[in-house]
């Protein structure tokens, strides 16, 4: 699959593109890995490119890619609170799969800037408008649930929602990244 | 009002099979939506027999009872008889759902008038005859509400982008192709939300833990089958996507190529109309009426040539395409050629 509508945005992920790069882990360690850019536009003008990198072995702390923003081009500049700063990190389980944490794009008040948080798939149909599940479903993800219900955990982090994806697939990840950080900026900026 | 099923159709090139086609639709939309608004109207009026009635009152007079338009089923989704009715009756009850006013019935005579002339082909199908069924119709159909207006108002569009040559198809592959792709996403998308419908009630099964063995059985074989034919669906989608690289490229092949130019130079051609945006850091292109990446359409050929591209234009840009597939872009108050997708 190299496209799809999530909400008012679509991401576009072009095969045969797929590069080989160093990438920068979260603990600041340089990695070799693969990377799958892709695009995220809308009708509002947005054309934010996003990338999702692999690396193996999953170092440092089991971190095995990652996918953020690396460039808004002409969409409003709200978006570059997501260029190089919101990541998602992507983990391997044990059974050969990788899994990403959803943690949605917020603002705690007008005009700070925006981190992520927690969130639930209530949160996330309300916000798509649709059955997020059914979108990350439909994006490749195995499954989408609470890392407990997931990856049988039982630490403080059991109850936030993760998705369940392939290995090395990267249509996934980018639509999860889209869905949970780049759209709720689209909405509360662009469709107000 | 529900619109009509019929969807005006919107030429894509001047021959006569397209252009009559988009005169019947437009004649056929209208009779279908006129028709449903006043049997809305006249059955919450007058009741479901309205029509009936009306047939008696016409063959009760002598003026009127002779003709076929009463003597046989009346279609109230036929424009002829919709016309007829209202315009040769004075006491027409269609009358009390329509505007009011001579220009409004001067505008229903001319698209009677205009049927007429089609059906008895006294006109030759062209551009301007297409453009009036869509004015007269389309003003018609703005006076009395219904939702066909603004098809009207994007066939006038196409039909003034076709005479002044600046229509250019969102990408070379054929309509029924585009259209097919389309319902193959949709299918996609609906096989996937049943997967995820049949996954959250194997859950709340699991966490009820009831003794519904046969239950779960069954959803654990309908759960089977959903992403069985999710699987499916995706795998047919892949199918045509390929299948539209090869029928984009053979029309590329069957395009005029400027030959003898080298990236870099000065183009010396017309600037072609269609455009693309070429990205600063991602190897493609986004065609962004289509909402689709140029790959899509080129297969490697697009990213390969982004990649050439983008050393001319790092930040990314407008490029304009050519039919054959020859990129132009701005520079320097001029315009240069960046290469094409396939080498020739």
């Amino acid at each position: 699959m190299t496209k799809l509508a999530i909400g008012p945005l679509t991401l576009l992920v072009p095969e045969h593109a797929t590069r080989a790069v160093v990438a920068r882990a979260f603990n600041g360690t340089e990695q070799e890995a693969e990377e799958t850019p892709a695009a995220v536009i809308s009708d509002s003008g947005l054309l934010l490119e996003v990338v999702y990198q692999r690396w193996e072995p999953a170092e440092p702390e089991g971190q095995a890619g990652q996918v953020f923003a690396i460039h808004r081009g002409d969409g409003d500049p709200v978006f570059d609170h997501l260029i190089g700063r919101s990541r998602i990190g992507v983990r391997e389980t044990t059974h050969g799969t990788e899994w990403l944490q959803a943690e949605i794009s917020y603002q705690k008040a007008p005009g700070a800037r925006w981190g992520s948080r927690t969130t639930g798939l209530y949160e996330l149909d309300e916000l798509l408008d649709d059955s997020a599940e059914a979108l990350l479903i439909q994006a490749g993800a195995l499954d989408v649930g609470t890392r407990e219900e997931l990856l049988n955990e039982t630490n403080r982090n059991r109850n936030q929602l993760a998705a369940l994806f392939e290995s090395h697939e990267p249509f996934g990840p980018l639509a999860l990244y889209t869905l949970t950080r780049v759209l709720p900026i689209h909405r509360a900026v662009v469709d107000q | 009002m529900k619109a009509s099923p019929i969807q005006v159709g919107l030429p894509t090139d001047v021959s006569a099979f397209q252009l009559a086609g988009c005169i019947d639709t437009v004649l056929a939309a209208f009779g279908w939506e006129l028709g449903e608004h006043l049997n809305e109207q006249l059955v919450a009026q007058r009741g479901p027999r309205w029509l009936d009635a009306l047939r008696d009152l016409r063959r009760a007079n002598p003026r009127t009872r002779d003709l076929p338009l009463y003597r046989k089923r009346f279609n109230i989704h036929d424009v002829s008889a919709l016309l007829a009715e209202t315009l040769n009756n004075s006491d027409s009850p269609f009358r009390d759902y329509l505007p009011r006013g001579a220009d409004f019935y001067a505008a229903l005579e001319r698209i009677a008038d205009f049927r007429n002339r089609k059906n008895h082909y006294e006109d030759l199908p062209t551009l301007a005859r297409v453009r009036e069924a869509a004015v007269i119709v389309g003003k018609a159909a703005y006076s009395i509400g219904l939702p066909m207006t603004s098809q009207c108002a994007a066939l006038v569009k196409r039909v003034l982008a076709l005479q002044e040559g600046s229509y250019a198809p969102q990408v070379a592959l054929s309509i029924d192709l585009a259209n097919e792709l389309e319902v193959m996403r949709e299918t996609a998308k609906s096989s996937a939300a049943e997967v995820a419908s049949l996954r959250a009630e194997a859950k709340r099964l699991t966490l009820l833990q009831d003794d519904e063995a046969q239950a779960r059985v069954e959803l654990a074989k309908r759960l089977e089958d959903a992403d069985a034919a999710r699987e499916l669906a995706q795998t047919r989608l892949a199918t045509a996507n390929h299948l539209r690289e090869a029928v984009a490229a053979e029309e590329r092949s069957k395009s005029d190529f400027i030959r003898d130019i080298e990236p870099g130079s000065a183009w010396p051609g017309d600037i072609p109309r269609r455009t693309v945006r070429l990205l600063a850091n991602v190897p493609d292109c986004v065609d962004l009426e289509a909402k689709d990446l140029l790959s899509a359409e080129a297969g490697e050929a697009a990213i390969a040539a982004a990649r050439v591209w983008q050393e001319v234009l790092p930040h990314g840009g407008l490029v304009h395409l050519t039919r054959a597939g020859q990129a132009v872009a701005p520079q320097g108050g001029g315009w240069v050629y960046l290469g094409a997708l396939d080498a020739r």
